[in-house]
């Protein structure tokens, strides 16, 4: 058989995720998995708090504290209410225990409502569309996670194993 | 040769199927409908993918969908996985696509 010419073969999309965040946890899945789904060949590497993203339990949250760009807005009760951005200091989003469950529970209901998927459908679309995700070994090291911790279909590896692929990217982002 | 005098809906001198009140003559019919009316970016792509990796060669996947984002999305899937869009419309705050699986 030919080698593939230069045109016939897949893009490739290389990334990395760096951010466990429940808000930073959307760019990267969404992309692998919207790849996987236009026939490109994916891997996404995810390295330091990245990581927990892989997990079968997984716990990403939001983090409103220091973060003044996130409208915080509520998922419920007339028009005029739900698009009212509410102003919360540092002072109060940093002290207020439970502000992130608070604020990650809204999140997750206006993100339901709006049809948005969760970041289970999302990985879950990854492994079947064939996107690689690559657990990084030495933050698994770091922190103290096994491999059974991660849901099936993770492959474990380091920087080699992902810039080998990432030489012939198409597409490389770091997020 | 009698085509000349036949309606464009039936040159073929096929067996007349159905005799529903004139189709729009190219509207095919589809294999498959997959309804993603209220779901967001891009879980209308990862449906559809799904939906027509079903499907065999030249059958026709009907996609409903209310994400505006669909438009160009659906544009740009098909320039990127060859899938024909053979038929699109949009009406009531729906698009409906009809792909035809390469």
């Amino acid at each position: 058989m030919e080698p593939l010419a230069e045109h016939d073969r897949p893009k490739r999309m290389a990334l990395i995720a760096s951010k466990g965040t429940l808000d930073w946890a959307y760019p990267p899945f969404i992309l692998a998995s919207t790849g996987a789904a236009l026939d490109m060949d994916v891997a996404v590497f995810f390295t330091f708090y990245g990581l927990p993203l892989l997990m079968k339990d997984l716990k990403a949250k939001v983090a409103p504290h220091a973060n003044p760009a996130m409208p915080m807005k509520m998922p419920f009760g007339p028009a005029g209410f739900q698009n009212f951005s509410w102003p919360i200091p540092n002072v109060v989003s940093g002290v207020v225990p439970g502000f992130e469950t608070f604020a990650t529970a809204m999140m997750k209901k206006t993100f339901k409502k709006k049809g948005v998927a969760t970041i289970e459908e999302l990985r879950e679309a990854c492994i079947e569309g064939g996107a690689r995700l690559i657990g990084c070994q030495m933050t698994m090291d770091v922190f103290g996670f096994a491999q059974e911790d991660f849901i099936d279909g993770t492959e474990i590896g380091g920087a080699a194993t992902f810039l080998e692929f990432a030489a012939d990217a198409d597409i490389t982002l770091f997020i | 040769m009698s085509q000349e005098v036949r309606t464009s809906e039936s040159v073929t001198g096929e067996a007349e199927a159905t005799t529903p009140a004139r189709e729009e003559a190219a509207s095919p019919t589809p294999d498959l409908e997959l309804d993603a009316r209220g779901l967001n970016c891009p879980l209308p792509i990862l449906k559809a993918k799904k939906a027509i990796s079903g499907l065999e060669k030249g059958q026709i996947l009907k996609v409903v969908a209310t994400d505006p984002g669909a438009v160009p999305d659906f544009a740009a899937f098909s320039r990127r996985t060859k899938h024909e869009i053979v038929e699109q419309s949009e009406g009531g705050g729906e698009y409906v696509f009809l792909l035809r699986k390469v």
